[in-house]
């Protein structure tokens, strides 16, 4: 039994005149410790499938499983459950009453953590990104690329053991990205969490992932599923010139490629 | 799941209403209280039919038609106020205090001076209604249309826009959700206004009737018109709200 | 020691320009006085009114602190009692759409016409002055923070439905902050309300306050008197509204 399971999970959306499937049939599994990312054009339903796993919207048929935990339609996840679990989305979505550092460490005002290790804690996260000095600054204060990244610490702060990112580097610029990528595969490599990781750029994904899952749209569905090995090597930004890399980026991007001209017709 | 919330939201307030008015009877007519200090739902139903064409219609037109001139000429007294202060920050600062010194100012402490002044008079009446409801507006939408966010200001300024075209385009949309908390105070403030200056200067009106009812103890008639005061009121309020939903979804 | 220096600069600029027009609103009126030949029971000049301020308020003295404490004390009791119904009935939407249509009506009913049936029940004393400034003032309170907490920011709330805040929660940590700028309106607005049923109260009956006083003065054609009183009432609403909106700049950050 995988740690996270989807099966035969499928989400429909009424509109006034037709309904729309935003996700059809997904069957994804997802083993404790991995790095999966979640690849696909835009609309293909990747953060349908987070919203799901946050439990903000129920599946209109299908299960999901987590750490034998299986969700119901009835109620909500447990708090025992949902602090296992860490979410970043697409937008930082910082509270502008409250300074940064308060901001980051709001997830455990509403988990009930308290203690001088989370203070330190903070202050680590917030160092590792760079932005230790702006602790006591309000988010209008920051540029976008800054109160992204305490949005991603945000999701951090309680220490889940499964971490699910909506393309959380997206609005970045080039260099920022690979350094958060790489700050995000050493953070999975010391506290080995289970990534879930949503994005549309393929070489970040076939970058930190072992397996990747390729996502079609209208309806959004499960193309094909790669694993992504590279012999032991280490990951890091030297893996990029590697042939091996390179193949992988051209498979997937030709799938989705294919994915668009099926799309057309 | 709508149709069932649009259901109780009309039923709810009726259930309640027509609750306290069952209660308000019992209570009266249980405990012998006198008619003359707190009439019972009846005795005011009474007093509104006997009492109707005679005096409550007639009153209620007085004040409607001065309630209604005191507000028209209000709206564009604050408002252009309001728009020529915002145009310059020292003007702003000048007239803002000012304007609420007599915002805050209740007219019932001026309606006794100024009768003395100008004489007991229909257009004492509106003048004090303007007096009361002009400042609230202005003071609303001045602070409206100085709390424009920077950034749209300047965008006008590099397009070369002028002052005027910034502020039709820019800083009056902008400033709608203020303009409109002031109007719809505005018009509570009227009509407490009008009946106040009823009241006082007499002539007619809904106050005058109350206030009169009273010195000849016909408390019930006294409340019917205070009812029918209410009454025009809520639905003025839901008037200018009913307005202002239109303009704020035409606008977007 | 620049700081103070900036805070005193500010000051003075905010000060001097209002006070400007003021003077000059009283030289227009003590001219125009003269001019016409205007005699003082029918509108008192400056000069007439500020030659018997000080005799004046130490005889006004008890009344000013009456009033004064009256509407602070009403004010006070609106505002909680309207946040309180305005939490209930936003919680409750079933208690809420029952209780929405009667708070409106309350806050449009003149109290000036209901304070002599209240003072036949609860006498001339201060709890009809205090009874009439909650019901005229509570309702724009409740109105506007109902207003606040049903149009908070529904990104906000998402990020509190992913952290499975409890209502409580939600409450604390989102919906009380999104919804300040509305209660603050409220709170100004409420202080007019206030004003008003404050004063019309103590015209209306009793012989405490400067409502009274007012009335009082006018019988007797003391007109410099009755207008020391309005003075009075004028400093009380400027600076009680000027004290709420102070609160607001330092309160609400958005």
């Amino acid at each position: 039994m995988a740690y996270i399971s989807l099966k035969s999970v499928n989400k429909k959306f009424s509109t006034r005149r037709s309904e729309i499937y935003a996700l059809k049939n997904i069957n994804m599994d997802f083993n404790k410790g991995e790095f999966v990312s979640l690849v696909g054009p835009s609309g293909c339903g990747k953060s349908t499938i987070i919203r799901l796993l946050d439990d903000i919207l129920k599946p209109t048929s299908g299960e999901i499983t987590v750490d034998g935990f299986a969700y119901n339609n009835s109620e909500s996840i447990p708090k025992n459950m949902i602090k296992k679990m860490g979410f970043i989305f697409q937008v930082p979505n910082l509270y502008p009453w409250l300074t940064i550092r308060e901001n980051v460490m709001l997830p455990l005002k509403v988990y009930k953590m308290k203690g001088p290790e989370y203070d330190k804690y903070a202050e680590e996260l917030l160092d590792y990104v760079g932005l230790a000095a702006y602790g006591d600054s309000y988010p209008s204060e920051i540029s976008g690329g800054m109160q992204q990244r305490i949005g991603v610490i945000r999701g951090m702060i309680h220490k889940p053991e499964i971490f699910m990112m909506d393309e959380p580097f997206g609005a970045l610029d080039e260099d920022t990205r690979e350094n958060m990528n790489l700050e995000l595969l050493e953070i999975w490599k010391k506290t080995h969490m289970t990534v879930i990781f949503i994005t549309h750029n393929i070489e970040e994904a076939v970058l930190m992932s072992q397996r990747i899952y390729v996502m079609s749209s209208h309806p959004g569905m499960v193309k094909s599923e790669l694993t992504i090995d590279f012999s032991g090597r280490e990951r890091n930004l030297d893996l990029i010139s590697d042939r091996k890399f390179a193949e992988y980026c051209t498979d997937i991007e030709s799938m989705i490629g294919t994915l668009r001209l099926d799309e057309i017709k | 799941m709508k149709h069932n919330r649009k259901i109780m939201s009309f039923l709810a307030p009726v259930t309640l209403i027509t609750l306290i008015i069952i209660i308000w009877q019992a209570a009266c007519t249980l405990l012998h209280v006198s008619e003359h200090i707190l009439p019972s739902p009846s005795a005011i139903a009474v007093a509104f039919k006997n009492d109707f064409a005679g005096s409550i219609l007639p009153d209620t037109f007085v004040s409607l038609r001065i309630m209604m001139s005191g507000y028209l000429i209000a709206i564009p007294l604050g408002f252009i106020i309001a728009a020529l202060a915002s145009q310059s920050r020292f003007i702003t600062r000048m007239i803002l205090p000012v304007l609420i010194i007599l915002m805050m100012i209740p007219m019932a402490t001026l309606v006794p001076e100024l009768k003395l002044f100008l004489g007991v008079k229909p257009s004492l009446k509106i003048l004090v209604i303007i007096l009361q409801t002009a400042p609230v507006i202005a003071v609303n939408s001045l602070s409206g249309f100085t709390h424009v966010p920077q950034n749209k200001v300047d965008l006008m300024k590099g397009l070369g826009c002028g002052k005027p075209e910034t502020f039709f385009r820019v800083v009056l949309p902008n400033a709608l959700p203020q303009i409109f908390t002031g109007l719809k105070l505005g018009c509570i403030l009227c009509m407490i206004a009008a009946t106040a200056a009823d009241m006082s200067v007499g002539q007619g009106g809904l106050g005058y009737r109350i206030a009169r009812s009273a010195t000849f103890s016909a408390t019930s008639t006294a409340f019917a018109a205070i009812i029918v005061a209410a009454v025009i009121g809520v639905a003025f309020y839901m008037l200018v709200s009913l307005v202002e939903s239109i303009v704020i979804k035409w606008k977007q | 020691m620049r700081k103070t220096k900036n805070n005193f600069v500010n000051f003075i600029n905010a000060v001097y320009p209002p006070v400007l027009l003021i003077l000059f609103l009283f030289i227009l009126w003590q001219t125009v006085c003269e001019v016409k030949n205007i005699q003082v029971w029918m509108l008192a000049k400056p000069s007439d009114i500020f030659s018997k301020f000080v005799e004046n308020t130490k005889d006004i003295l008890p009344h000013i602190g009456i009033t004064y404490t009256n509407i602070l004390i009403g004010l006070a009791l609106a505002i909680i009692i309207g946040l309180l119904i305005a939490v209930i009935t936003c919680s409750f939407p079933v208690l809420g759409s029952a209780l929405t249509p009667i708070t409106v009506s309350l806050c449009c009913i003149p109290m000036v016409t209901l304070v002599p049936t209240l003072m036949l029940i609860f006498g001339v004393g201060r709890s009809v002055k205090l009874i009439t400034i909650v019901i005229q003032a509570f309702p724009i309170v409740t109105m506007n923070a109902a207003t606040g907490f049903l149009n908070a920011d529904p990104a906000h709330i998402e990020l509190m439905q992913s952290l499975k805040a409890d209502k409580f929660q939600q409450f604390k940590y989102c919906l009380i902050m999104d919804a300040l700028p509305d209660i603050f309106t409220g709170m100004k607005l409420s202080s007019i309300m206030a004003m008003m049923g404050g004063i019309t109260a103590e015209m209306t009956g009793g012989n405490q306050g400067l409502g009274s006083r007012i009335s009082f003065y006018i019988g007797f054609s003391k007109t410099p008197e009755a207008l020391s009183c309005i003075i009075y009432i004028a400093f009380l609403g400027a600076v009680l509204y000027s004290i709420i909106s102070l609160i607001e700049k330092k309160a609400v950050r958005q």
